[in-house]
This record gives structure tokens, sequence and C-alpha cells, in this order.
């Protein structure tokens, strides 16, 4: 209703009558704003004057009657219109009533009539404005949103089609009207084949709203599209079931990308799964290179050099029985001395780069001589181990070994005063190293993401030979690196 | 008397140069082998009654050839001769049957004296048995 007073237009040729209306009008709380004595007149007025509601001498006189004049100012604006008569019996006052739902008022009437009527008036247009403005909203949102929405009545025949779903289905809302929602909307199911009851022909027969399926929509020239499909039944006023609505959405496009999401996902997992495998081979091959030119260059210096450094004691020690000058005999020991220091050096360094050892006496004498280097140094380790067959590769050999070695140094570096325990068994052909500390514990996780090279390495070694590698640690202490390979990569 | 026999079994020419010459001053050279793999076949032929073997030799080591030796070859004193003076070789050495057991380097002083303590303790353990 308009926030401040109403403003009306009376259209009356009797100067007595405009008096009285407008004494009438003002002790009530209105406003007349303008005066118009024939319908001509009004008619011209509201083209300048806005009123809230118009008041008319159904018995006009001068030109248009009552009933002409109420026609062309409603023809110009939606404005409620109040009749008076001063004669009840006027054919006119039928038509009035009919063609004008706002009221009529015979003459005479008092002021409580007046008020009644016309606030009555007033409110039903006030009803209207906002009828018609929900209405013009709804039409808005079914217009712009790309779901279509088809209702139908309570027998299932089509009421409205929205224009998103008469670009969907290719059936215009004049035509589709009136026909049965199967006709109009076919679905079928994910296996093509038609549904056993309509989504709206269940929300009708059910009374309950039928949530969002994937279904396929058979259109009007035969496509078929992908929808995405909702059913609610509609109520009146009483409650009963009066209708239904359908809102569904074309989702071929998204299901095609949704396709397309996953199977590029897929290539990418694939090709990543791919660099995994490459990248496991070329850490592969870098061992085995490393290893093989660390053997290799172990042997060169054991089998070569280490006779030469041998030779050259055993002959210091011979020469020691010519000298007569005890310079010299003191020279040639001295020479044969440090010899004997280079040979032991060298052993060393060999040995460092690869255990001989583990060729010659296998697996567990080089676990036991390495535990044994350790224990001279200063760490408080032990080894156990079950019966072992003895039947591992070498490649096996060589990656136990590396990893003991690389864990002895790390529990070496950070918890120098931990016990350690060593134990290498045997069992279904596979070996298991288990290698357990006391020593202050550390997040995992987090030595793996801070470049823990070494922990990388353990694991690609335990890897390569087609085993398993597990490190745990306890932040309250205790360290355990669990190992276990086949003993030969193939087994 | 008649002097006993010995074979040497070394894959480098510089030691089994200087060896040789040392065991030929109180043993009689009956053969040499440079591979690990001719060392069995070779002592059999030859029934040496020494054998000074080298531990890292192509084809077999001489920790490998050990077992063997002792098994076929009951009386041969077999003295292992080698650049790995741990005592983990040492105590494998003997396990598998070696009789001595000298780093290479000591060989001008110890190989000797190494050999005539086996074989004394070897006459020793027949004496016993007699």
């Amino acid at each position: 209703m308009a926030t401040s007073v109403p403003k009306i237009l009376v259209v009356e040729h009797e100067q007595i009558a405009v008096a009285d209306l407008e004494r009438n009008l003002t002790s009530l709380g209105y406003r007349v704003g303008r005066v118009a004595a024939t319908g001509n007149e009004a008619v011209k007025v509201m083209g300048e004057f806005f009123p809230d509601l118009v008041l008319i001498n159904l018995q006009l006189q001068g030109g248009l009657d009552g009933l002409a004049t109420a026609g062309e100012i409603r023809r110009r604006r939606q404005v409620p219109v109040i009749y008076t008569t001063a004669d009840a019996n006027d054919e006119r006052c039928g038509r009035a009533r009919s063609n004008g739902p706002f009221g009529l008022l015979v003459k005479p009437f008092g002021t409580h009539q007046l008020y009644a009527t016309i606030s009555m008036a007033l409110h039903q247009q006030e009803l209207l404005r906002q009828e018609t403005e929900s209405r013009n909203l709804l039409s808005a949102i079914l217009k712009s949103t790309q779901d279509g929405v088809i209702a139908t009545d309570a027998a299932g025949k089509v009421r409205f089609v929205s224009s998103a779903a008469e670009k969907i289905t290719g059936w215009q809302k004049m035509e589709a009207a009136g026909k049965f929602i199967e006709d109009v909307y076919p679905l079928l199911d994910s296996d093509r084949q038609p549904l056993r009851q309509h989504l709206v022909r269940r929300a009708l027969d059910t009374g309950v709203a039928q949530e969002k399926r994937r279904l396929v929509l058979v259109c009007r020239d035969g496509r078929e599209v992908l929808v995405e499909d909702a059913a609610v039944p509609l109520r009146d006023a009483q409650g009963e079931i009066s209708g239904a609505l359908t809102v569904f959405c074309d989702i071929t496009e998204r299901i095609r990308m949704e396709q397309f999401q996953m199977e590029e996902r897929e290539r990418l997992e694939e090709a990543l799964d791919t660099t995994r495998a490459e990248l496991r081979g070329v850490i592969g091959r870098g061992i085995t290179v490393m290893e093989e030119e660390r053997r290799r260059v172990a042997r060169e210096l054991h089998d070569d050099l280490g006779q030469r450094i041998a030779f050259l004691q055993f002959e210091a020690e011979r020469m020691q029985q010519y000298a007569l000058a005890p310079e010299v005999h003191a020279g040639l020991r001295r020479f044969a001395e440090e010899a004997a220091k280079f040979s032991s050096a060298l052993r060393d360094l060999s040995h460092r780069l690869h255990p001989s050892i583990l060729e010659d006496l296998g697996l567990l004498a080089a676990l036991r001589s390495l535990v044994e280097d350790y224990r001279r140094q200063g760490l408080d380790v032990t080894l156990s181990a079950g019966e072992l067959s003895g039947l591992e590769s070498l490649d096996v050999r060589t990656n136990v070994y590396r990893i003991t070695q690389e864990a002895l140094r790390n529990t070496w570096k950070h918890a120098p005063g931990a016990a350690v325990h060593v134990r290498l068994l045997e069992e279904n052909r596979h070996l298991q190293l288990t290698i357990e500390d006391t020593g202050p514990g550390f997040d995992v996780g987090r030595a793996r993401a801070e470049g823990g090279l070494g922990l990388l390495s353990m694991q690609e070694r335990a890897r390569f030979v087609g085993g398993s590698l597990l490190l745990s640690s306890h932040p309250d202490g205790g360290t355990t690196l669990a190992v276990r390979v086949p003993l030969s990569p193939q087994a | 008397m008649k002097r006993l026999r010995v074979m040497l079994a070394e894959d480098h020419p510089l030691i089994r140069e200087v060896i040789q010459r040392l065991l030929a001053e109180e043993y009689e050279l009956a053969g040499t082998v440079e591979r690990g793999d001719q060392l069995l076949p070779e002592a059999l032929r030859v029934r040496p009654d020494i054998i000074v073997l080298d531990v890292s030799m192509p084809g077999l080591s001489g920790l490998q050839a050990l077992p063997g030796l002792r098994a076929e070859l009951p009386e041969c004193c077999l003295i292992v001769l080698t650049v790995q003076g741990s005592a983990l070789y040492r105590r494998e050495a003997f396990q598998r049957g070696a009789d001595g057991f000298v780093v290479k380097g000591r060989a001008f002083t110890d190989l000797l004296p190494a050999v005539e303590d086996a074989l004394e303790a070897k006459m020793e353990r027949e004496k016993r048995r007699a």
C-alpha cells in the first residue's frame, strides 16, 4: 500500500455530491487529489495525476458514462475503481459488479460504508500487486535458469513448460499443454529401458518428492539426452495434490567433461606409473653400475696394487739379510713396516668400496665384520642370526649389507649412545633383516622430507632387489628398520 | 732324505716369483697353478705334500677350494697365503681345513716357519693316532 495518504480521484458531475464526498473522505484520512466533472476530463487528468483509487458516479453525465470512463481509466492504469449510484436498479449496476470487482456504493451511503468499501478496494489492489510481482519474479526465474521446468496437473497432464525445458525437449509450451507427461518428457533409465513409473507420476502417486537421478530423456526428435531430474508434488491450499513439477538439466556436456577428466586422470596416472617405473629402473641401474664400478676398483686395488705392496714388503724383508750396514738394515725395516701399513690402508679402502668378504665369506660374515668394526669404535651393537642357506644372490647380499651399513652409520651419527641389535633370519626363501636401536626416536616423515637421502637410498636398494623396507621410529625412543627381500630378485 | 714336494696356487706373477724362490730353498717345486679352479685337478695329478694357496684367484677362491682339497688330499699340508690378514679370514680358513695362514707381506719371515709348524703338528697327530 502507498505509504503516504491514499490519493483519490473523484469523477462526479453533481457539485453537492462532490462536496459531501470531499468532506467524508478527508474525515476518513484520505485525500481528494482531483475532481473531474466528466469522463473525458477524468481520462485527461490520468495523464498527469496518478490516483490510488477512483470514485466514479455510474450515472455520469456529459459524454462518457461511469462504466465507459472506468474502462478508459483502467486501460491506462491498473487502479481500483469504486462506483457510486443513485439508482440501485440501474441495469448498469450489474455490469459494474461484473467488470469491476472493487465495489459499488448506493446513495445515500454512510461514512462507515464508504470507509469499508475503499479500504477493501485498496487491500485487494495491494494483493493483486503482490501477486503480479511474484508471478513476474517466478517467470523471470524460470526464464533465466538453465534448468528445464515442466508442471503438470494432478492427472499428469502438462500445464507449463519453461523456455529451457522447451529448448531441451523440443516441445513448445502450447503444443505440450494438455498432453501426458510421459509423452512430452519420456525418460529411460541408465540401461536405456523405459522407467517403470515416471518420476512425475511417482511424485503424484506418492505425494513424496523424488530425488535427483541421472536418466536419459528422449527428445521430440528422437535424440537422447542425459538429464539429471527431480520431481516434486504440488499441493493446493487444502493440502490436496494439485499437480507436480519436474526440474531437470541437460548433463550431456558435464558427463562428457567428467569422462574426459577421468580419462585424462587415467592417462596421467599411467604416465606417472611409467615414469615411476622408469625412474626405478634408472635408480636400479644406478645402483648396479655403482656397485659394479666399486667392485671393479676394489678388485683392482686388491688384486694388483695389494699384491705389489705385498711384494715390496716381502722384498724389503728379504733384503735385510744382505744389509751389512746398520743404517741400510734399519732403512729396509722401516720400508717394510711402511709397506705393511700401506697394505692395510689399501685393504681398508678396498673393503669400503666393496667388501670382498661378501663373496668370500658370505653375508653373515660380512655383517659380523661390520658389527665388529662398530664395536671397536664404541657402539653398543650386537648381531644374531637364524639358520641361513647362503643361497641369496650377490645383489641381495650387497644391498642388504649396504642397508645395514647405512643404518649403523645413521645410529652412530645420531645416537652413538644407543644399544643396537641386528638380526638376520631366513624364512620362505626370504631374508629378513631387523635393526633395532634404543636411541631417541625421530619423525620418519620429516626425516624423509628433509632430504633423507640415506633413507631414500635404503628404500631403493630394498626395492631394487624386489624387497620392502619399513622404518618406524617412536618420538619417545626406539627406531626399528625392517627389511624383507627374496633370496633372489626373481623369486 | 727326500725333499718334500710343494705346489703353489697364485695368480699374481710378482708374488708367484718370490714365493717360488722362497719355497725352493726348502722344498721341491712340484707344480704351480694360476687359477683356483685348476687347483684340485692339478693337485690330484701331482699329489704334493704341501700346497700354498692364495685366497683371491680367478675361477675359484682359495677359501672355496679348501674343503675339496681337504677331503681329497687328507695328508696334504694346506697353507693359505693372503693379503687379507683379518681374523675373520684366518678363522674361516682354519674352519675350512687349512693347516696354516700367512699374510703375504710377512711371507719372507713367516711362510717357511708356518709350513714347518704345520708339518710338525701333522706328524704329532699321526704319531698320536699310531
